[in-house]
Parts: structure tokens; C-alpha cells; sequence
């Protein structure tokens, strides 16, 4: 119940700062909305003043501003010229899914062949898939991208170079989708594996897995229904803070693939200077974030029981 | 009739430090039924040949020997092979029960899972088991008991869980390492008690690793003591509280508190270059001149094995 308050709380805050942060920000809001080659007149300043409400107290406006976010309004588009919320809305679904495919598929795989990786021997076969991880690891995902899509869509040609449309075939989808998800899905997998690896080093020397053996389990037993859970523990975190960024966590990859989804417009509004679009993305992540956290939390109750019994 | 033979097993670690030695050339005859007591100061070696015999040490360990199980050599099985033996036909109980229990999963899953492994019986039959199982085992509650987890317990409630985990399949040797290590008189008292009573019941035998002398004496039928990775005397219970042979095994007593409370003088001698000849024989006050230089053997006498040129 404590933990529920501490993240409501969190939100609260979270809110109250996106709604200061642009008032607090240096020069007028009209001027920042017409561009500065403009000379308007007072009259017409006070007038669209008055339009924006922007000539209440800041206390009417706050209220004002809970309301709007209550109710998903998040304001309007200059650069756009529609509402902030729908603009969201009809990029949300893609960037969605292909973020959240590849945190699954970079999760399960990262997380499978990590266990397996720290619970082997380190023979060559071992070595060199660390090697590997390792150098993905190391590789920023837009340099990825561009290689891939180099070699792929540019050299083989098997896949398209752009023009994602979110009204093609599944097919056409699919194949639009394969190689951000695959650049997204390694270097996410990277990630888990080297956390999974080295957890599960750790886990290997503890005493309930050397009693696991005395009890007659076999080796991938020991692995998967002792060791796994446990050293699973760590990665929760971080899977929660990449389902928290699953928005904007694909930003440099949907722009390399020209990619129709959030990273691509988060990129346009931010050359566009469209503040309010900006302002609903942030609101939007950190809201995310948070409730991602909440989650995590909660798994973690799940999985272990003494983090459980400190509630 | 004897269930284990162990013929010649030396153990060696190769570490940073060098090549540690820390069974050497230990040979002895478990007698089924029979409660032996291995005993000996920390890091004599003790707690290697208990893992040994289960073939549960890390890979830096070098096994040679014979370890013979029925017609089987332990040292010589498939891990397929082990694992049907062991948690089924010989047991093993760990001295810190809360760290040997997988911290993140309920009591009854731990113990359940010995019947899925080795029996392959159905969740819910194992349940039943394990659930009477804590019965057994003093747990006031077994339902309640069931659905707790290791760290809900205390050490003895853990010590008490291994303990049936140990004895659940009627297996036919319990190896006890050290098992009422850093638990109060009294605990240990009833801990040993409850293993001795099921031990009878079921008619295994127990392997007892202890420095705890009292312990020893009260539930062992024999006493092996150890030595720097050597057994230097092996002794019915009586006979070698009555009457110890070999001098460690007399300075050993007389530095109880109940005797004399005369320390050994000098430290126990590092297992990495250990001393050359009799390894006992700079801290022994009746050593021969032949102890410094020569290695004795163990030799049969007066229905006792002894390693020292005193009984030559």
C-alpha cells in the first residue's frame, strides 16, 4: 500500500513538473508560437493570450492544465495542426509493436543463451558467442541498422530500403519489420545475455546448487529450475525499464529504417520545435516509466519471497 | 557386511597457491547399519570425502582411488548414473541448511521435488509426502510449514528439513556433514536425536562428520579420526574415548575442556607443503626418530587401524 502512495506520488510530481517546466522557460509563449519575424499587435497578443487562457492566474491554469490530462487532452500541434493526443495515438501502435516484439524476442533469447553460456564450460563454442554478444554489445544500434540495411536492403536487396506504410499485407509488414526488429531484438539481447551470463556465474557457486546435485537432479534441471530463477532476478529490472522506454527506445532505429512510428516523430517535432507535441511524448514516457517500475516491483514480489516480507 | 568401501581416495585442488593435497591415500569400510563418526579439526579434510563420496566437488579436484558402492565405483559412474544414487540410495546433510535451500522456492516444493526426480510421482501425491514428511519431523503445522520459505525459518527448522529431506527415500547411507554446526546445545541435542530415531527406523547407515567430540561419542559405533588429510586411527567409539591410541588422538582429548584443557602445541601444518614423515610428528611430544623422515602406514592392531611407528 506504502509502495502504491510512493508511486502516486511519483506521477503527481512527475505531472506538476511537465506542467511548470515550459513556464519556467525563458521569453514569451507567443512570441515562441509565431516566430519572432512577426510583429503583431498588443491587441492581438492579448487576445490570443486570453484564447490560450493564458491570462488566468497560474493556479486557474494548473487546474485548468489537471484537467486536460485527465481527460487526454495534451494540447494542440502548431506544427501538425492537430491534436497532440491523436498524433500519438495513430503512431503508438506501431512503434509498439516493434519494440515490443524485439523486447521479447531480445529478452527470451538474451536471457536463455546467457544462462546457458554462464552454466557451461567455457569452451570455444561458448567463447565465441560471448564474443559476439559482446561485439553487438558494444555497437551503437544505429550503426547496426545502417550496416544491415547496407547489406540487406542495399547489397542483397531481400529486404525494403523505406517506405513502411501501416496499410500493407502481412506479408508486407512482416517484411518491413524484419530487420528493425532483428537490429532492436540483438542488441536488447546483448544486454541480457552478458547480465544472464554473469549472474549466473554467481548463482553457480552458491550451496543450494551444489545440494540440488545431491538430490540427484541433472545438470539442465539444476540450471533451469534452480539456478535460472534466481539469477533472473537482476534482469527484471531492466526488461521493466525497456518496456518503460518501449516509446522511445527505437528512436535512432525507425529513423534509419524511415520507420513511420514515435522515434521518427519525436525526431520531426524536435527539428520542428513543436513544443506541445514534445511535452505529451515526455508526459507519456515518464508515465511509463514509472508504471513500469510499479510493475517490476511487483514482480519481484512474485519471484522472491523476501522482497515480499519487507512490505 | 559393509555398503561402502573406500580404497587409496586422494584428493587434490589445484589452486593459485599450488597443488593442495587434501585426502591422501585414505582408505576405510563403512558398515551398514553402523553410525561412524569422522572425525578431526577444520580443514583436516573431512568434509572432501564426505562430497567425494557423491562426487560433489568443484572441477579443480582431482579424484584417484576407488569408492565402492555395491559393485559399483563411484569415481568410475556416469553423472546419469549418480544422480540416481544420489538424494535415493545415499543422502547428504549440508551444514548450513538455510543456504543449501534454494532461497526462492516453498519448503514442500523443495522436498516434493525428490519424489518427482527420483520416483516420478504426481504433484499432488508428492505433496502428500512431503507434507507428512514435515509431520514427522516436529513441524506442529506440516500444511503451514509447506508454504514457507527458507528464510521464514529458522536455522534448526532448516536443519530439520534436510534432515528429512535426507531420510525421505530411505536411502541406504545419510551423509551428515558437520550437522548441528552453529546450533545451540540443546537444538543439536534434539537434532541428532531425531536423525539417530529415523536412522534406526529405516535401517540406513550414517556417515557422521563432526569435530564435535561429545556428539561422537554419544551416537557413533566407531570413530575415525583425521589428520592433515590422513586417517591416522580408526576405532570402536568406546575404545577410542576409553583409550585413544595415537598421540594426536590422545592430545585431541586432553585439550577438551572436560580433561585437562591442554592445548596441542604448534598449528595444524599447511595441506600445500605438508611436513615430510609422520605429518603429525613436530607437535607430537613421543615422536621416534624414524617420524621425521619416514611416512608410517596404516596398520592393523588390537582390532583398531593406526597410523604411527609407536605400534609398529
Amino acid at each position: 500500500m506504502k509502495k502504491i502512495a510512493r508511486y502516486l506520488l511519483a506521477l503527481f510530481i512527475i505531472i506538476s513538473i511537465n506542467f511548470f517546466i515550459p513556464r519556467l522557460m525563458p521569453g514569451d509563449p507567443i512570441t515562441n508560437l509565431m516566430g519572432e519575424d512577426y510583429i503583431v499587435s498588443q491587441e492581438s497578443i492579448d487576445a490570443l493570450k486570453a484564447e490560450l487562457g493564458l491570462d488566468k492566474p497560474l493556479l486557474v491554469q494548473y487546474v485548468t492544465y489537471w484537467g486536460d490530462v485527465i481527460r487526454l487532452d495534451l494540447g494542440h500541434s502548431f506544427h501538425f495542426h492537430t491534436e497532440v493526443s491523436q498524433i500519438i495515438a495513430s503512431k503508438l501502435f506501431w512503434t509498439t509493436a516493434l519494440v515490443g516484439l524485439s523486447i521479447l524476442f531480445g529478452t527470451l533469447f538474451g536471457a536463455i543463451l546467457g544462462a546457458l553460456s554462464g552454466w557451461g564450460k567455457n569452451d570455444p563454442k561458448n567463447k565465441t558467442l560471448t564474443t559476439f554478444f559482446l561485439w553487438i554489445y558494444c555497437t551503437p544500434p544505429f550503426f547496426l541498422s545502417l550496416v544491415v540495411l547496407y547489406v540487406f536492403a542495399f547489397k542483397i536487396g531481400i529486404f525494403p530500403l523505406r517506405g513502411f506504410y501501416e496499410t500493407g499485407t502481412f506479408t508486407d509488414i512482416a517484411k518491413h519489420f524484419f530487420l528493425p526488429v532483428l537490429v532492436l531484438s540483438l542488441s536488447l539481447a546483448s544486454r541480457n545475455y552478458m547480465i544472464m551470463r554473469g549472474s549466473i556465474i554467481q548463482e553457480k557457486g552458491k550451496l543450494y546448487i551444489l545440494y540440488a546435485r545431491a538430490k540427484g537432479l541433472l545438470n539442465r534441471g539444476i540450471l533451469f529450475r534452480h539456478a535460472f530463477k534466481n539469477a533472473s532476478l537482476p534482469l527484471i529490472t531492466l526488461v521493466a525499464l525497456d518496456i518503460g522506454f518501449i516509446i522511445s527506445g527505437a528512436l535512432f532505429v525507425e529513423i534509419v529504417f524511415s520507420m513511420n512510428g514515435m522515434g521518427t516523430l519525436i525526431f520531426d517535432a524536435l527539428l520542428a520545435r513543436d513544443y506541445p507535441v514534445l511535452q505529451g511524448i515526455f508526459l507519456i514516457i515518464t508515465i511509463m516509466v514509472v508504471v513500469a517500475n510499479f510493475l517490476a516491483d511487483i514482480v519481484y514480489g512474485i519471484i522472491d519471497p523476501r522482497v515480499r516480507e519487507q512490505r | 557386511m559393509s555398503c561402502l568401501h573406500i580404497k587409496h581416495l586422494t584428493v587434490t585442488f589445484e589452486t593459485l597457491m599450488g597443488t593442495v593435497v587434501a585426502v591422501d591415500d585414505v582408505s576405510f569400510d563403512h558398515e551398514s547399519k553402523e553410525t561412524l563418526a569422522l572425525v578431526g579439526e577444520t580443514g583436516c579434510g573431512k568434509s572432501v570425502i564426505a562430497s567425494s563420496i557423491l562426487k560433489l566437488l568443484p572441477d579443480n579436484a582431482n579424484l584417484s582411488g576407488e569408492i565402492l558402492y555395491g559393485d559399483k565405483d563411484l569415481l568410475r559412474l556416469s553423472e546419469r548414473e549418480l544422480a540416481d544414487i544420489r538424494g535415493q540410495e545415499i543422502s547428504i546433510i549440508f551444514q548450513n541448511p538455510t543456504l543449501a535451500l534454494n532461497p526462492v522456492y516453498r519448503i514442500g516444493d523443495q522436498i516434493s521435488e525428490l519424489f518427482r526426480v527420483h520416483k516420478r510421482a504426481s504433484s499432488k501425491k508428492s505433496k502428500a509426502y512431503a507434507t507428512s514428511l514435515l509431520g514427522r519431523m516436529g513441524f506442529k503445522d506440516p500444511e503451514h510449514a509447506f508454504h514457507m520459505y527458507p528464510s521464514q525459518f529458522s536455522e534448526g527448522m532448516n536443519q530439520r528439513v534436510l534432515i528429512a529431506l535426507a531420510l525421505a527415500l530411505h536411502p541406504k547411507i545419510i551423509i551428515a556433514d558437520e550437522p548441528t554446526k552453529g546450533l545451540d546445545d540443546q537444538l543439536k541435542e534434539e537434532i541428532l536425536k531425531e536423525l539417530m530415531k529415523i536412522k534406526e527406523e529405516k535401517e540406513s547407515s550414517l556417515f557422521l562428520i563432526t569435530h564435535d567430540f561429545d556428539a561422537a561419542r554419544n551416537i557413533a559405533d566407531r570413530v575415525a579420526l583425521m589428520y592433515c588429510g590422513q586417517i591416522v586411527e580408526i576405532a570402536l567409539s568406546p575404545d577410542f574415548f576409553d583409550e585413544p591410541f595415537h598421540p594426536y588422538a590422545r592430545g585431541l582429548l586432553k585439550s577438551l575442556p572436560s580433561h585437562d584443557f591442554a592445548p596441542i602445541p604448534g598449528a595444524s601444518p599447511s595441506m600445500i607443503s605438508p611436513p615430510e614423515g609422520c605429518r603429525f610428528h613436530p607437535r607430537c611430544a613421543e615422536r621416534l626418530e624414524v617420524c621425521s623422515h619416514e611416512m608410517p602406514e596404516p596398520i592393523k592392531k588390537s582390532g583398531r587401524i593406526i597410523r604411527c611407528f609407536l605400534y609398529r
